[in-house]
């Protein structure tokens, strides 16, 4: 006969035979123990014997009056082959044939395992004897790793983390667990590696947007440094100082800035066109600053050279003489 | 030493012509100031200032004018000595 599908199959129902002996009433053992009478079918000499006429317990039956001698004349028919329990192969039941019943009963199952203390509970103690091995292979980073998939700030695993953190930052389970990440080698651990990472690209301002350079940005608001050289200008000396050392006022070359000359300026007495305090150019013409230099009628000085001095002077002091158009003075350059 | 930010009105400070004399403004003060620039200047930027007032790069240097003083107003002590 023509059929659809996998091909039939016949399996042999079992028979149990005994040998009476006109005395004995009880036999055994079964090959396996009926759930009752209903469950097989007995014949003597093969003639059916109804369930009234023997008793069963376990794997021996027991007839009312002894059967008969004979050899193999009792026989126990098994009318089915039992059942077995059916225990799926390794790895054969995925999620996909667990309901949503099922998952939320499994975390029920987590939040109420993990109630008392979280590192000794016994979802987190599986959690971590399944990180045993290798990290990044084992089953509990690769559910977080697939947790994370689709859009990390709203995948299931990122909310887990938020909400752990919640409430107090530092004392947060997740918090432990990074700070705890990072206890062994800073540099090494995964958590100041993420760190490096994010850092890589560049540490200038321009980064400063960047969490972890901002971070650094504001640690250096309070502007300490180090100074790593002093060097002299004009009217000191003992420079470049580049540790220790000892800065000393040198006297600075002529008509330099910040030098210090006798000066000779016009003076027009009560108009006062020089005033002591106020800046004014070296040169030969009205109003301006000459080196100290004059005539041989005048004030026992004898003039010598020529003017000689460049740039700003600011008189320092002077002295006048009434009616007289010009004046001595000491003057320091200013540029 | 100092550096410029303008320059401007050149007068010639001596009748030589060595030393020209400008209104300036440099970067490290605040306010403007009379400078005489000469070639013989000890300090760089005033030699620097002296060349490029000459090339007429601030305009056209005006003529010397000489004091009004006369050596017969001229302060005078009696006794002096010749030094």
């Amino acid at each position: 006969m023509a059929i659809i599908g996998n091909t039939t199959t016949s399996v042999p129902f079992i028979a149990d035979s005994f040998s009476g002996n006109a005395s004995t009433t009880a036999f055994s053992p079964l090959t396996r123990a009926p759930a009752g009478t209903a469950a097989i079918a007995v014949f003597i000499a093969g003639v059916y014997q109804a369930p009234g006429t023997y008793t069963l317990s376990g794997v021996t039956i027991t007839f009312a009056s002894a059967p008969a001698s004979g050899v193999g004349n009792i026989i126990v028919l098994h009318l089915g082959n039992g059942s077995a329990t059916q225990v799926p192969s390794d790895g054969s039941v995925t999620t996909i044939k667990l309901s949503n019943d099922t998952y939320g009963y499994i975390n029920a199952a987590f939040a109420t395992a993990n109630t008392g203390t979280a590192s000794g509970s016994y979802a987190n103690s599986a959690f971590a004897t399944a990180n045993t091995g290798t990290a990044a292979g084992s089953y509990a980073n690769s559910a977080f790793a697939t947790a994370n998939t689709g859009s990390a700030s709203g995948s299931y695993a990122n909310s887990a983390f938020a909400t752990a953190n919640t409430g107090s930052a530092s004392g947060s389970y997740a918090n432990s667990a990074f700070a705890t990440a990072n206890t062994g080698s800073a540099s090494g651990s995964y958590a100041n590696s993420a760190f490096s990472t994010a850092n890589t690209t560049s540490t200038n301002v321009t980064n400063a947007s960047t969490y972890a350079n901002s971070a650094f940005a504001k640690a250096n608001t309070a502007g300490v440094g180090t100074v790593t050289s002093v060097a002299t200008g004009n009217g000191l000396s003992g420079g470049t100082i580049t540790s220790t050392g000892t800065l000393v006022v040198a006297c600075p070359t002529h008509n330099s800035v910040g030098s210090y000359a006798s000066v000779m300026f016009e003076w027009t007495g009560a108009s006062g066109n020089n005033t002591a305090g106020s800046n004014y150019a070296a040169g030969a013409g009205s109003k301006q600053i000459q080196g100290a230099k004059w005539q041989d009628t005048c004030c026992g000085f004898k003039q010598r050279g020529t003017n000689n001095l460049s740039g700003t002077w600011k008189i320092m002091f002077d002295v006048n003489y009434a009616g007289a158009q010009a004046a001595f003075g000491v003057a320091c350059r200013v540029s | 030493m100092f550096t410029l930010e303008y320059a401007n009105t050149p007068v010639y400070g001596n009748a030589e012509g060595t030393n020209i004399q400008l209104i300036v403004k440099w970067a490290e003060f605040n306010e403007e100031m009379p400078f005489g620039a000469t070639s013989y200047d000890s300090m760089p930027h005033g030699v620097a200032l002296y060349n490029r007032a000459a090339a007429g790069e601030f305009g056209p240097i005006a003529p010397y004018v000489a004091p009004t003083f006369s050596a017969n107003n001229q302060p005078a002590t009696t006794g002096s000595q010749d030094l």
